[in-house]
């Protein structure tokens, strides 16, 4: 009974009380924190993509924010033409993985540090593109849905435009991004980019594709970062290419690493913590603390936390765990 | 019945020869060693026949069809699996783990199958995680069937890594060096696993440097140095081989060959 209890009830209890939340906090001096969650499920839906490449793959991954970037763009671009948001998230979803399948196929060749060098590359090839294609992009000014053309994100009727509807909305994706990660880890794929990642030569020798499964994960990783953009583009309705800096790849890989690496709650507690810990750290309650001193120093004591996670749990704050099914 | 035939297979690293023109044959069913000092090109030979290098010159055969430009995988698929040397397991991976990889080329459920839960993806799971277990099994690692690789012992190690090929249906199994850090009894236990496994219907053709075990279990030795065949015989024949004995431990002293 407990067992089941820990497995089931509890989770779907914090689950419960988690969604509620904006119902209590909208309207109170701590609405921020809805906008906060709201950017936290955004960037979980982001690790668990580039988790897929990184955690069970093996593959270091320093430009994952071009495809968030090539999401945004597609739903913003589209949005203007005049297309439906359900028509624009697949589309996202499609052109991020699309454009990854082709950058992949000579890509994947390269191993470790050379990998990580040509990702990072993309992704600040991605980042200038959209800086300079002013008659697509429109450069530095970047892209702002708020104009009459742009239909309104509907759900069934209902228009979606606060940050508590988005809230919902990126969690109910963030769920299914859950669901797609953990089907594929408790499968035959999800195995075989394990075995990669642990020894690519043994993983050959038991008949593995890699080449074949390493372009797998590489491309559904750029479906999720795809979907993330599209969710991103309408909930701030306002694009540029400064969004997508290498700065914030490299962040996700430190959550994905600080987190644990193939463990899905310990990447979700990887984004709660170098997400949420400079927000939370800025906010009044902390603030008042030393003094008022504490904003300045949110990121030293930020700083100070990974180092310590680092030191101290090598394999992330929430290691993957031997399952015993 | 020829499982393999493999003629004039020469590797080359720039200018070093590591396999010059060597000839290798077996048949169905048979137990063969390959045995030799160090360098002589053995495990390069097992990476050739398993398509990890690919042949400067010669062909491979098995069961009848050309296998020398095949990628590892394929090869594996055709029915080929090996260990390594230096024990080669997917380390944060539980026992029973490693050998569902081996299962991989065996079973087909692709990305939908996985997503969408289909029914087949539930049978395919059973049969694998069955089977699986019977294989650890059958090399006497049942009960660390949730033991992470790289926490089993050395000896261990090796069973798994044989436990982890068989799952891939092989109907040749390369063993390199299979006996390489196992105690008396432990190699006794080996013999008999080979054995075993050879009256499963698996053919064997192990590198050993144990000559307990290669005299043991062996039908046929090959004998390699500096990249060629120089002997090839019953492990009687080979024993008393000139030059064999002169690989291995030097001409004479006032000899003038």
């Amino acid at each position: 009974m407990p067992k089941k209890f820990n497995r089931f009830v509890l989770p779907l209890f914090l689950a419960m009380v988690f969604l509620a939340l904006p119902f209590f906090l909208e309207g109170t001096t701590w609405g921020f924190l809805v906008r906060i969650l709201g950017v936290m499920g955004l960037y979980g839906i982001l690790a668990l993509g580039l988790n897929l490449v990184l955690g069970y793959v093996g593959l270091l991954d320093l430009g994952f924010m071009a495809f968030y970037a090539i999401g945004a763009y597609t739903t913003a671009v589209l949005s203007l033409r005049g297309w439906n948001f359900w028509f624009c998230l697949p589309a996202s979803a499609l052109m991020a993985m699309g454009v990854r399948t082709v950058l992949g196929a000579p890509v994947l060749r390269l191993r470790g540090d050379y990998l990580a060098v040509v990702t990072l590359g993309f992704g600040e090839i991605t980042r200038i593109t959209l800086n300079n294609w002013d008659s697509l992009t429109r450069g530095p000014q970047g892209i702002s849905l708020l104009s009459a053309a742009v239909p309104p994100l509907r759900f069934f009727g209902y228009s979606l435009y606060t940050n508590t509807h988005f809230f919902y909305l990126i969690f109910a994706f963030l769920a299914m991004a859950w669901l797609v990660c953990r089907r594929l880890d408790r499968s035959r794929i999800g195995r075989a980019w394990i075995a990669i990642r642990e020894d690519e030569t043994a993983a050959r020798s038991m008949g593995i594709h890699v080449a074949r499964l390493k372009n797998v994960a590489f491309t559904i990783s750029a479906g999720f970062a795809g979907v993330a953009g599209a969710l991103f583009a309408r909930w701030e309705n306002f694009v540029t290419p400064e969004s997508f800096t290498f700065w914030e790849s490299a962040l996700l890989v430190a959550m994905v690493v600080l987190g644990g690496m193939g463990s899905l709650p310990g990447v979700l507690l990887g984004v709660a913590m170098i997400v949420g810990l400079p927000e939370f750290l800025r906010a009044d309650l902390f603030s008042r603390w030393g003094g008022g001193q504490m904003v300045n120093a949110r990121y030293l004591i930020f700083g100070a936390l990974l180092v310590g996670a680092a030191l101290f749990r090598p394999e992330g704050v929430w290691p993957r765990s031997r399952r015993k099914d | 019945m020829k499982l393999l035939s493999a003629t004039g297979i020469t590797k080359r690293f720039g200018g070093l020869t590591a396999l010059d023109s060597v000839d290798l044959s077996l048949n169905a069913g048979e137990i063969v060693s390959v045995i030799g000092p160090n360098g002589a090109g053995k495990t390069t030979l097992f990476n050739v026949l398993t398509g990890f290098y690919s042949v400067d010159a010669g062909a491979i055969t098995f069961s009848g069809e050309r296998i020398d430009d095949l990628p590892v995988h394929r090869i594996t698929k055709r029915g080929i699996a090996r260990t390594f040397q230096n024990i080669r397991l997917f380390g944060s991976m539980t026992a029973l783990e490693n050998v569902m990889v081996g299962r991989h080329c065996r079973t087909r459920s692709e990305l939908a199958a996985a997503l969408f839960r289909t029914p087949a993806f539930y049978r395919e799971e059973r049969e694998i995680a069955h089977s699986s277990l019977e294989h650890l099994k059958s090399v006497g690692l049942g009960d660390q069937a949730q033991t992470p690789a790289r926490h089993l012992s050395y000896g261990d190690q090796r069973r798994l890594e044989i436990a982890r090929a068989l799952a891939t249906e092989p109907r040749l199994l390369l063993l390199d060096e299979p006996n390489a850090g196992m105690n008396s009894q432990e190699s006794g236990v080996l013999m008999e696993t080979l054995l075993r496994i050879r009256r499963e219907g698996v053919t064997l053709l192990l590198i050993e440097h144990a000559m307990r075990v290669v005299m043991g279990v062996s039908d046929r030795v090959v004998v390699l140095e500096d990249g060629r065949k120089i002997a090839e015989g019953t492990p009687a024949e080979v024993q008393i081989n000139s030059q064999v004995i002169e690989a291995y431990l030097g001409v004479p002293a006032g000899s003038d060959a």
